[in-house]
C-alpha cells in the first residue's frame, strides 16, 4: 500500500471495517510512514472528540407538543367529519324533499301529451270512415305512417312531437296546389287567409286546406281575429258556439286556451278532429257578426304580431275604418305579405273583388283583399262569390257604425281564434 | 450503540406503531440529539423534533414495517433538519448558552482531555468548537458524520437512512472527518504539545 491508498482507508481502519489483510498492510505502512501516522492520529483524535460530545435529552416540550398537536389534529379531523356528515345529511334531506316534487312536476308535464295522443287515437276511426272514399291514394303513405306513429307512441316527448309536426307540415306542403300560400312557423303549417277589409263580418271563404278532397294527414291552423269591446261576453259566446258545433263525444277535443299575450289580445284555440267540424266552425264565425257591439272580422293570420290591441286613431276619424287602417299598416310593414302579393289570376272572383274595392273606402282595402283573391282563385268561383258578397254588404254597414262604436268603446280587445284541424285519416 | 437498539424486531415494531406515543417516548432523545447536532440552536431542534414525530404520525399508514422504526425516524429527522431554514440570526453556541450541559446525559466524557487542556480551553469551549465545525460542513457530509460519529450508526444503517450506497457513505464520512480535523487542528495541537 502506498500513502494515498493508506490515507483513503484510515476512516475504515478506525471504524474496524477493513479485512485482516488490509489491516495488517495498513498498520505496517503506518509504522514506517510518519506522515501517514500523523494523519491517522489526528483523524482518530477528531473522531474521539465527536464521540465525546454530550448527548442531549429531549426536553419534555417535545412529547407535550406532539401530544397537543395530535389532539388538535384529531379535533380538526372530527370537526371535518362532522361538517362532512352534516353536509351529506342536508343534501340527502333536500333530495328526499325535492324528489317527490320533481317527480310530480314531471308527471304533470308529461300527462297532457299522453292525453293528446289518446284523443287523436280516438278520432282516427271517424276520420277513416269519412275519408274511406277519398281518391287521394298518394296521400295514404304519409297518413299511414302518421297514424301508426299516433297509435304506437303512447308517450312521446316534446322533441318527438315536434318531429311529427314537421312531418305533417311536409306532407301538407307536398299536397298544396299552386297558388296556395302556406307558411310554416315552428313546424306548424299555417294557411293564410285574408278577410275583406271594411267588413264587419268574418270571411266565410272556403279554405282549400279544409276541402275534403284536399284534406290529408296534416295540421291546418286558421287564425281569425275578432275585435270586440266586451271581451268576457264574446269569449263565452264564442266558446258556446264551438261547443254547439262540436258533438258531445268530441267535446273533449276542444282545447280552449286563453292566453293573454299582448295587452288586450286573447287567443282562443280550438282543435277540430274532422274537416266537417272545421267547416262548420268557420261558418259559425260569420254568425259572430250579429253579436252586438262586436266588430267581427276575419283577418290574415300568417303574420304573427299583425294583430295588436286596437285603439282609437286618426285614420278612424278621417273616414277610413280603424281596422282597415290597421291592416294597411300591418301589410305595408310586413315583407312576407308584400312578397305574397302575386299577380291576380283572372276569374269571377276577381270582378267581385274589384267591385268591393270600389265600394270600400280606400286603397288599403284593395291591397288587403288581393291575397284573399289569390287564394280563392284555385277554390272555385261560385263559392268565392258567395263568400265575398256576404261580408261585402255587412262590411259596409260595419264601417259606418264602426266610428260610433269606437268612440263608445274605451278599450277594445282582439280575440284571435285559431282553428286547428288534425286530420289523420288513413 | 449496539445493533439491537437500532433494529427492532417485528413484534416490537408492530406494537410501537399501534401506540404512537410509545414511539415518541422511546425515540425522542435520539432524534432530538441528532437534530440538535444538525441545526444551529436549541429552539430549532425542539421544533424540528416535534415536526419529525408529527410527520411520522401522518405517515404511519405508509409505514409497512419493512424498515426499522429507528431508521425510518432518522430518515425523517435528517431530511427535515437539512431542509429547515436557518434562523435569521444564527446564534452560535446557542446550545451552550441556552441549555445547561449538565442537564444532558453525558455518554462519555472527553477522556483524553488533560487538566492542562482544561486550563487552556474549557470543556464547554471545546464542545462549542466541535459543534461549530460540524455545522460548517455541507449537509451531505454533516449528516453522515453526525449519524456515524455522534449517533454511532453503522455504514449499512446510514446507507439506509440516507438512501445511499455504502461506498458513498464511507467516502463522505472520510471527507467530513478530514475537514473537521483541519478545523479542529489547533485544539489537537495543543493537546499534543501537552
Amino acid at each position: 500500500m502506498n500513502c494515498g491508498e493508506v490515507r483513503d482507508k484510515l476512516s475504515e481502519y478506525l471504524d474496524g471495517d477493513l479485512t485482516p489483510l488490509e489491516r495488517r498492510e495498513l498498520e505496517s505502512h503506518i509504522h514506517s510512514c510518519p506522515s501517514c501516522s500523523w494523519e491517522l492520529s489526528t483523524i482518530k483524535r477528531t473522531v474521539q472528540m465527536l464521540n465525546s460530545l454530550p448527548r442531549f435529552s429531549a426536553p419534555p416540550q417535545v412529547a407535550q407538543g406532539v401530544r397537543r398537536e395530535l389532539a388538535i389534529g384529531r379535533l380538526i379531523l372530527a370537526k371535518r367529519l362532522f361538517a362532512l356528515a352534516t353536509a351529506a345529511a342536508v343534501i340527502l334531506m333536500i333530495f328526499v324533499v325535492l324528489f317527490p316534487a320533481l317527480r310530480e312536476g314531471e308527471r304533470e308535464r308529461f300527462a297532457p301529451s299522453v292525453e293528446k295522443i289518446a284523443q287523436e287515437k280516438e278520432a282516427l276511426p271517424e276520420i277513416r270512415a269519412e275519408k274511406s272514399a277519398a281518391p287521394e291514394m298518394a296521400l295514404k303513405e304519409p297518413q299511414k305512417a302518421l297514424s301508426e306513429e299516433l297509435l304506437n307512441k303512447e308517450a312521446v316527448s316534446e322533441a318527438q312531437k315536434q318531429e311529427m309536426k314537421l312531418t305533417r307540415a311536409e306532407a301538407a306542403r307536398n299536397l298544396a296546389k299552386p297558388g296556395e300560400s302556406f307558411s310554416s312557423e315552428g313546424g306548424r303549417l299555417r294557411k293564410s287567409q285574408v278577410s275583406p277589409a271594411g267588413g264587419g263580418q268574418p270571411t266565410q271563404s272556403p279554405d282549400k286546406v279544409a276541402q275534403p278532397g284536399l284534406s290529408a294527414a296534416k295540421v291546418v291552423e286558421k287564425e281569425i281575429v275578432l275585435s270586440t269591446s266586451d271581451l268576457e261576453r264574446d269569449i263565452s259566446k264564442i266558446a258556446s258556439l264551438f261547443a254547439e258545433v262540436l258533438p258531445r263525444d268530441t267535446a273533449s277535443k276542444q282545447e280552449i286556451d286563453r292566453k293573454a299575450g299582448e295587452r288586450g289580445t286573447v287567443m282562443l284555440v280550438f282543435v277540430c278532429a274532422t274537416e266537417e267540424q272545421y267547416h262548420q266552425l268557420v261558418d259559425k264565425i260569420g254568425s259572430l257578426g250579429a253579436v252586438p257591439d262586436t266588430d267581427v272580422r276575419a283577418k290574415h293570420t300568417g303574420v304573427a304580431g299583425a294583430c295588436k290591441p286596437e285603439a282609437p286613431d286618426k285614420d278612424m276619424e278621417s273616414g277610413k275604418g280603424a281596422k282597415v287602417a290597421e291592416e294597411e299598416k300591418a301589410k305595408s310593414g310586413s315583407p312576407e305579405l308584400q312578397a305574397a302579393k302575386s299577380p291576380t289570376p283572372p276569374g269571377a272572383g276577381e270582378k267581385k273583388e274589384e267591385k268591393q274595392v270600389e265600394q270600400s273606402s280606400g286603397e288599403a282595402h284593395k291591397r288587403v283583399s288581393e291575397p284573399r283573391e289569390e287564394r280563392f282563385a284555385g277554390a272555385g268561383a261560385p263559392e268565392v262569390e258567395k263568400a265575398i258578397s256576404k261580408p261585402q254588404k255587412q262590411g259596409e254597414a260595419a264601417v259606418e257604425t264602426q266610428a260610433e262604436e269606437k268612440k263608445s268603446a274605451a278599450v277594445r280587445y282582439i280575440v284571435r281564434v285559431k282553428l286547428v284541424v288534425v286530420d289523420a285519416k288513413k | 450503540m449496539a445493533d439491537g437498539e437500532l433494529t427492532l424486531d417485528g413484534q416490537e415494531e408492530t406494537e410501537t406503531v399501534r401506540d404512537f406515543e410509545a414511539i415518541v417516548q422511546k425515540y425522542q432523545d435520539r432524534i432530538f440529539n441528532t437534530v440538535a447536532r444538525l441545526v444551529s440552536n436549541h429552539d430549532d431542534a425542539l421544533d424540528i423534533t416535534q415536526e419529525v414525530f408529527l410527520k411520522a404520525y401522518r405517515a404511519l399508514r405508509g409505514f409497512r414495517g419493512c424498515a426499522s422504526v429507528y431508521t425510518w425516524l432518522y430518515r425523517i429527522a435528517v431530511n427535515t433538519a437539512l431542509s429547515h431554514r436557518r434562523s435569521p440570526v444564527v446564534r452560535s453556541l446557542s446550545f451552550s448558552d441556552g441549555v445547561d450541559p449538565d442537564r444532558y446525559n453525558t455518554r462519555t466524557e472527553i477522556e483524553d482531555v488533560t487538566p492542562e487542556t482544561c486550563d487552556l480551553v474549557s470543556r464547554r469551549e471545546v464542545q462549542e468548537r466541535i459543534q461549530e465545525a460540524i455545522l460548517s460542513l455541507d449537509g451531505d457530509l454533516r449528516s453522515v458524520v453526525v449519524l456515524r460519529d455522534v449517533e454511532g450508526l453503522g455504514y449499512s444503517e446510514i446507507a439506509k437512512v440516507l438512501c445511499l450506497p455504502e461506498g458513498t457513505v464511507k467516502s463522505r464520512l472520510h471527507r467530513g472527518r478530514l475537514i473537521l480535523r483541519d478545523r479542529l487542528l489547533d485544539i489537537i495541537h495543543v493537546e499534543e504539545k501537552k
